[in-house]
């Protein structure tokens, strides 16, 4: 009889508990999230680029409503110290159960990382981080080991982030230019009501 | 090149492993009046302390001027009222006087730490090797009795050889007692033997047969008192023949907080030998809150640079813990992408904060992929990014938009911590406008400051903005969305919000009087 490992023992429960399991996606809910990206990489990073107002946190937050539903713990980690609650009310976000973190100044990509490490948290969602550097490889790297799903939104891309997928706002469109198992994704229409496929 | 310099003090104090009964010096600290004095009665004042002891009140305490009219402790507080004419009876405050107590060793600590309670108003201190700083062992008595009457208490001390023969003679006799090393048999000779507290079966027994001092017991064969008064009686008939104390004989729990200084062999900046130094501090530390039956909440951890000030950094473990791993990782993360500015040279770590109990049994079928706990997450994350940075939101019911929400502190049984003022919506503010009576979307980004901005409007439609890549023209304009409030105080606002397409971005503006702002983005 072969011997089981207790990762592959650890596996089965989670299975079984209906969790996520290592190396497969996470269903959302959302369109543009589930028939674009092919879901939530687990684990795994998204890149949401664009520039303010270009519906990014929309579909962020719409994300987060849709996995508080299912009762899943959500980190927003406020790098410009503009996330409005408000307004991520409207959208169905359960603020009483969402962390926001605050960092100060050059501590923000440190918390990230510990906070995808945690595994705690289904998505932590990073809004508008500065460049960086090798704390993208780091954030990879935590993600992978706490088995949680990051989502960065940021006006750029750049070389410094390993994504699982890629969704690029502008000009009124989402545009997926990577998808979840390395396809090539499709394009959306972004209007201020909502997406259109 | 390396840093050089003299180095300095860690500044966490040492605690050496506690050292056993056998060997020492003990001073015991007794004060006889304790109990009353602190309610403010004196010696001669006919006053006692009552309690409830065994369904009855007794007297648990009184003063020397009651215990001369004929009041015993343990007599029922109806005897001792009947027996002295005005006597003053006052209830045990046992928390006024626990109070009073810790007050009083705090002060008592200038001397040692390695002081304990041993009794109501009695204290041991272990002052092994300090007796010489302080001029020698008088002097040192004279020392602590002046700290404690200068709280307004009579006292009783005693140093010899052996804790619980300090604390008896103590009690016997009165003013300041010292027994030289040898000495402890003869000291010892007439001491009663009540005054060493023992069972009351022994008591009644070695009664019984005319033995009422350690002498007495002394005096008697070991294998006679080991045949009829079991291991009890032979500790205290080794007492009586000046032998130190070997079993039956429970160390005090000293008071003295868990603190560890290591001197590293060589300057290092390397994580990893830090580590290893502190795997085997921190494994003394887990020792020690074993022993105590405590975990650790906060730990200190001072590291002692080469030249430079030395560094003290808060850890805090999360969920209470005494388990190594878990200590080990806390102090672990602490130090993980520290900057130092020189070589460290030592290594001081302080038990800051502990909590009683057992620590918890982690459950079978405990998610196993959870890395950290939420507690000790959200301790390192506060350390490192302070309280105010972690928070989650609730709404109030104010139109001014930036005001609309408030933090709070997060996670499922967190007390507020931000929220000052009382809620209540603005009773006379106004919603105007076209859009008054829809629930208009708000932007998922607001500025933290609303940004002037320049506008070209038509009326008071804007047509032009003017951003960082120049001036944009704007598509589609929603509003005007009047929101104001606020006339009772010094800043009222009156705001016109409109909602603007700009090429595929909607941003949110307004102006109030004839000045334009960015506030927001629906991103």
């Amino acid at each position: 009889m072969g011997a089981v490992s207790l990762e592959a023992l650890r596996e089965q429960i989670r299975a079984l508990e209906g969790a996520p399991v290592r190396g497969t996606v996470q269903e959302t809910g959302v369109p543009l999230v589930d028939e674009l990206l092919g879901g939530l990489p687990v684990p795994g990073l998204v890149e949401l680029l664009g520039p303010q107002g270009s519906g990014r946190a929309r579909l962020a937050l719409t994300v987060v409503a849709a996995l508080q539903r299912r009762g899943e713990w959500v980190c927003w980690v406020d790098f410009a110290g503009a996330f409005y609650p408000p307004a991520a009310a409207q959208r169905g976000v359960e603020l009483s159960s969402l962390l926001v973190v605050r960092p100060p100044a050059g501590r923000g990509a440190w918390a990230v990382e510990q906070i995808l490490r945690s595994g705690l948290f289904s998505l932590v969602v990073a809004a508008d981080p500065p460049a960086l550097g090798p704390a993208g490889a780091r954030w990879a790297r935590a993600a992978e080991g706490g088995m949680s799903t990051g989502m960065v939104l940021r006006g750029r891309s750049g070389r410094d982030l390993p994504v699982a997928a890629r969704v690029a706002f502008g000009a009124g469109e989402a545009v997926v230019t990577r998808r979840v198992g390395g396809q090539l994704g499709g394009r959306a229409r972004w209007h201020r009501e909502g997406w259109s496929l | 090149m390396r840093p050089t310099g003299s180095r300095r003090a860690v500044g966490a104090a040492v605690a050496a492993a506690p050292q056993s009964a056998r060997g020492g010096r003990f001073l015991g600290v007794v004060l006889p009046a304790f109990r009353l004095e602190r309610c403010g009665y004196r010696a001669e004042d006919p006053a006692v302390v009552v309690d409830e002891v065994r369904n009855a009140v007794r007297v648990v305490a009184c003063t020397p001027g009651a215990e001369a009219l004929g009041v015993r402790v343990g007599m029922s507080a109806t005897e001792a009222r009947a027996l002295v004419a005005g006597l003053v009876v006052e209830p045990l405050d046992r928390e006024g006087e626990s109070e009073d107590q810790a007050s009083l060793v705090q002060a008592l600590r200038v001397f040692t730490d390695r002081v304990a309670v041993a009794g109501p108003a009695e204290v041991i201190f272990e002052v092994s090797g300090i007796t010489a700083i302080f001029d020698g062992e008088e002097a040192l008595l004279s020392r602590v009795r002046g700290v404690v009457e200068s709280f307004g208490h009579l006292a009783r001390l005693a140093m010899s050889g052996d804790p619980r023969a300090s604390l008896a003679l103590a009690r016997w006799r009165e003013g300041d007692t010292v027994v030289e090393e040898g000495g402890l048999a003869s000291a010892c000779l007439a001491l009663p033997l009540s005054a060493l507290r023992p069972s009351q079966r022994l008591l009644d027994g070695l009664a019984q047969v005319g033995i009422r001092t350690l002498g007495a017991l002394a005096a008697l064969s070991p294998a006679a008192v080991a045949g009829r008064y079991g291991q009890e009686g032979v500790t205290l008939h080794r007492l009586g023949r000046g032998q130190p104390l070997q079993e039956g004989w429970e160390e005090p729990r000293w008071d003295d907080p868990l603190a560890y200084e290591v001197t590293l062999p060589e300057p290092t900046e390397m994580l990893t030998a830090l580590l290893f130094v502190l795997q085997g501090v921190i494994g003394q530390l887990v020792e020690a809150l074993e022993a105590r039956e405590q975990r650790a909440v906060r730990l200190t951890l001072h590291l002692a640079l080469d030249g430079e000030d030395p560094l003290s950094l808060p850890v805090r473990v999360g969920r209470p813990t005494r388990q190594q791993a878990e200590l080990m990782e806390a102090v672990r993360r602490t130090l993980e992408g520290l900057r130092i500015a020189a070589p460290v040279v030592g290594l001081g770590l302080v038990l800051a904060q502990a909590a009683e109990g057992t620590g918890r049994q982690p459950g079978l079928l405990e998610r196993v992929e959870r890395a950290e706990e939420l507690p000790a997450l959200m301790a390192r994350l506060e350390d490192a990014l302070g309280e105010a940075a972690l928070f989650r939101a609730r709404i109030r019911e104010r139109w001014r938009p930036e005001t609309s929400w408030v933090a709070e502190r997060w996670g499922p049984d967190a007390p507020l911590f931000s929220v000052r003022e009382r809620e209540r919506a603005d009773p006379v503010a106004i919603q105007g406008g076209e859009w008054a009576d829809l629930p208009r979307p708000r932007p998922a980004l607001l500025l933290p400051k609303p940004q002037a901005l320049a506008v070209d409007a038509a009326g008071p439609r804007p047509r032009r903005l003017s951003l960082e890549e120049g001036w944009v023209q704007v598509r589609e304009a929603l509003g005007p969305e009047r929101l104001e409030g606020e006339w009772w105080t010094e800043s009222p606002f009156a705001r016109d919000y409109w909602e603007v397409e700009l090429g595929g971005r909607w941003a949110w503006i307004f102006s109030e009087g004839d000045r334009w702002y960015l506030h927001g983005w629906f991103d």
